[in-house]
């Protein structure tokens, strides 16, 4: 690109810490001739709160909120992981309705997620009428999770031995009513945006991720489905009741982001199936397990792993023996994700940057931790 | 406004022997006040319009507060707000230029109401270079831009600018053709001689092949005012704001007026070249042009809040390998028909 | 699996055992690169997590990688000192451990060498002292 006569100078964009579409407060240095990007660096750490040194000095059933304000969009699934990594150390067997309970939240969780990425992924490519639509539906679940959670983002239901509580009267008829409506409403979604000439020609082709590049790059979930890959944790390593329900693992072979924003399109379709069986199986019974007062898992490690929204979630539990972890790590996949994202940028334009870091779907909250 | 009260005035004023110059200079500052009126009312209904149009597309309620249940006071509200706040020059801007910057976009978007006729021989001058009148002043505002970029010190701004100027060239080639078949067709450059024209064999839209010309002029026209899909310049998740990033207050509500205005005008000028202007049965002149530029209006609104943006490559493409030759290729079209 | 690591490593391989799905292996810091390379000839692509944790007399940095296929876990743990730790990089072999490493170095202080852009990531860079050193 540089081959012309008259030497052009690069210009440096500092895309955020405060931008509309960085998701958060991500740092973008963006290194431009004209519109193309030539280099890109992520700088990243301004939502860093030490919630892994923090947890140090609390008791296990004390991190659990922590938990929730890593990745905000689907606090039920870093509960999860957390929560089953100690429940490794423990070898605590839950109760069957708990397990379920669990699997519904994780479902319900993973569809609000997505939602709100189709809500910011459209806003980022100027369809502001369909961010509108993604938050409205996303409305119904928040209004099941004050339900049972009494919260809407940071719910710390799923505890250690099984759930909170049980849910209310009327939550599995209202569950239930929603499945009804969403397969519906994403028909809306596909006609208003998916087959839009304007929006293929924004994602078709566009911020490619080879498949290997993703696998070495420690990428998951949708962005690493969305090439090819059928890698799903909940399939891989089934936990809870994964391996006893009917779901397929989407993916797409074309790696670009509209194959990543379509395995999110019928991930909630598939997400509506689990639900839907979920909801109808339920069994009756306790919800948590006899939990001791003070938990004092026996020496060891355990890893704890889920699949969340933006892909593989895992927790990484050291314990000494004493009531307080040793050490809790937790892996994020839009960590990973956003190290791989200077490759997929480059010789990309400004507009497609929005485009491609909007289909990777980062929650900073579990990138700074 | 009106021919015949410049001619009786005029004629009064002559009789009673006072200095031609003076009622020239009256007359003009009164029409400019008036057009600046119109526009500016225009401006709070546009935006008051939109945002209850989007709300509608949107499932969302919009203004329901100021001025009783639907909000027709909100925009009232929010200019009055944009007055009062401080009025700030960026640490490193280029005071002259950024200060300048708002006027020259703002003043040209209002000189061109001057050729629009709102009835029978009801337009402050019916020049006759009406259509190179407006394109050679509708063509000014780019200028504004670039200063706007240029002098606010931000990179976002000056992508914004770039984006603004490659866009506004690209598109006015398009733009230009659009009209010339209008103008091949109806034999004048004047504006009141294509709406007369429009009176003896029926609206343009509706005369082959000048469909091929109401097209290509919506579709540019909706590129000159910056809206979705083609919002680049300006690219909200983007660029943030685009070439106005750096401006706020009354500053910004300059950049804000004008481009409504010019939506305003794209539209009402679309309904004078191609929907018969003020022409219709029952209704006064006036209320058919005002329905007419609103359905315009409305129709780019509605496109606004259903499509997302396109890239700028792509704009550029869809302008010089698509609309260009599409352009030339109706000219010569209509040079044939007419011909025939 | 655990034969062939050994036979191969040798003094290297610290200990090695199988619990469940994961293989865990304790190796020294010097066969590092050696190791993951031959566990990504045998299929452990995907490099799920690089962490280390302080185990109050010396660091443990840890890697898990994961073969997709089968499942399989193959957890490298590497001990270094608490202070002045250096270690081979990984960046050259997964990618994925840019930046892991990089943050290990911030929260712990480990040196890795052959890291293409070892700075501070999640702290600021004027930042004093590692916070994870217990």
């Amino acid at each position: 690109m540089t081959t012309g006569l008259t030497p052009t100078e690069h210009i440096t964009l500092n895309m955020g810490p405060q931008h509309p579409s960085t998701h958060g407060v991500l740092r973008l240095e963006l290194e431009l001739e004209g519109e193309v990007i030539v280099a890109c660096r992520p700088i990243i750490g301004y939502l860093h709160r030490g919630i892994e040194k923090m947890a140090e000095a609390r008791t296990y059933p004390q991190v659990l909120p922590y938990t929730d304000r890593l990745d905000y969009l689907s606090s039920s699934s870093n509960n999860m992981a957390y929560v089953q990594a100690v429940e490794k150390l423990l070898g605590l067997e839950v109760p069957e309705r708990a397990k379920y309970l669990r699997v519904i939240s994780l479902e319900l969780n993973r569809i609000a997620s997505h939602l709100v990425f189709l809500a910011t992924f459209a806003n980022d490519l100027g369809a502001t009428t369909v961010f509108l639509y993604g938050m409205r539906e996303r409305e119904l679940i928040m209004d099941l999770f004050s339900m049972w959670a009494g919260a809407r983002l940071t719910q710390s239901w799923i505890r250690i031995g099984g759930v909170g509580a049980d849910i209310p009267d009327g939550f599995v008829d209202q569950a239930l009513a929603f499945c009804r409506l969403m397969p519906k409403r994403l028909d809306e979604y596909d006609r208003i945006l998916t087959g839009n000439r304007i929006f293929r020609a924004r994602t078709e082709g566009v911020g490619i991720l080879p498949p290997e590049l993703g696998v070495n790059y420690g990428a998951s979930g949708p962005t690493l489905r969305g090439s090819g890959v059928e890698f799903d944790v909940r399939r891989a390593e089934p936990y809870e009741v994964y391996g006893d329900l009917d779901f397929e693992v989407v993916t797409r072979p074309t790696c670009d982001c509209m194959g990543r924003y379509l395995v999110r399109m019928q991930e909630m379709r598939q997400s509506v199936r689990i639900l839907e069986q979920c909801l109808k199986r339920l069994p009756e019974g306790e919800v948590r397990a006899k939990v001791p007062r003070v938990i004092r898992p026996p020496e060891g490690e355990a890893y704890g792993r889920v699949e969340s929204p933006r892909g593989e979630f895992a927790c990484y539990v050291v314990s000494d023996g004493s009531p307080r972890p040793a050490r809790v790590r937790f892996r994020a996949p839009s960590f990973y994700h956003l190290s791989v994202l200077p490759r997929m940028l480059q010789g990309w334009k400004v507009g497609d940057a929005v485009a491609i870091l909007g289909s990777i779907d980062i929650v900073l909250g579990e990138v700074d931790r | 406004m009106n021919a015949s009260l410049y001619n009786t005035i005029g004629q009064w004023w002559y009789v009673h022997g006072l200095p031609p110059w003076i009622f020239e200079a009256a007359w003009m500052v009164a029409m400019a006040a008036l057009v600046t009126v119109f526009v500016l009312l225009s401006v709070l209904v546009l935006v008051w319009l939109e945002r209850k149009i989007s709300a509608d597309l949107q499932s969302r309620v919009g203004p329901n507060r100021v001025g009783g249940r639907f909000g027709p006071l909100q925009t009232a509200a929010d200019a009055l707000k944009l007055l009062l706040k401080e009025d700030i020059f960026p640490a490193g801007a280029d005071r002259v230029v950024f200060w300048l910057a708002p006027f020259v976009v703002f003043v040209p978007s209002l000189m061109v109401f001057m050729v629009l006729p709102f009835g029978e021989r009801l337009a402050v001058n019916d020049l006759n270079l009406g259509v190179l009148f407006v394109v050679a002043v509708s063509a000014f505002p780019v200028i504004g831009l670039i200063m706007a970029g240029w002098g606010s010190n931000n990179k976002y701004a000056v992508l914004g600018a770039m984006r603004a100027a490659a866009q506004s060239l690209s598109y006015e080639v398009p733009l230009v053709l659009a009209m010339v078949c209008v103008v091949v067709f109806a034999g004048s450059l004047r504006v009141g001689d294509i709406v007369a024209a429009q009176r003896e064999g029926g609206w343009f839209i509706l005369r082959f092949p000048l469909q091929l010309a109401f097209l290509l002029y919506f579709i540019t026209a909706m590129a000159e005012v910056n809206r979705v899909p083609f919002d680049l310049p300006e690219a909200e998740s983007e660029l943030v704001a685009g070439y106005h990033v750096e401006y706020s207050g009354m500053r910004f509500a300059f950049f804000f007026l004008a481009e409504f205005a010019h939506l305003f005008f794209v539209s009402a000028f679309c309904a004078t070249l191609f929907l018969g202007a003020w022409q219709g049965p029952w209704l006064p002149p006036a209320v058919w042009f005002l329905l007419k530029s609103y359905a315009i209006v409305i129709l780019i609104m509605w496109i606004r809040w259903t499509v997302p943006r396109l890239r700028i490559d792509q704009v550029m493409g869809f302008s010089w390998k698509l609309l260009v030759p599409l352009g030339l290729a109706a000219v010569v079209l209509t040079g044939i028909v007419k011909v025939w | 699996m655990i034969e062939e690591l050994r036979s191969r490593f040798g003094e290297a391989l610290l200990s090695a055992e199988q619990v469940g799905r994961e293989l865990r292996v304790s190796v020294a810091a010097a066969a590092l690169p050696e190791v993951a390379a031959f566990a990504k000839e045998h299929g452990f692509h995907y490099p799920a997590d690089i962490t280390a944790w302080d185990a109050g007399d010396e660091l443990r940095v840890v890697y898990r990688l994961v073969d997709l296929a089968s499942g399989e876990h193959l957890v490298i743990t590497v001990p270094a000192p608490r202070s002045g730790a250096r270690l081979p990089s990984l960046v050259p072999i997964f990618g994925g451990a840019d930046w892991p490493e990089r943050e290990i170095y911030d929260l712990f202080g480990v040196r890795f060498d052959g890291h293409p852009d070892l700075r501070r990531i999640l702290l600021t860079d004027d930042w004093e002292g590692h916070p994870l050193l217990k």
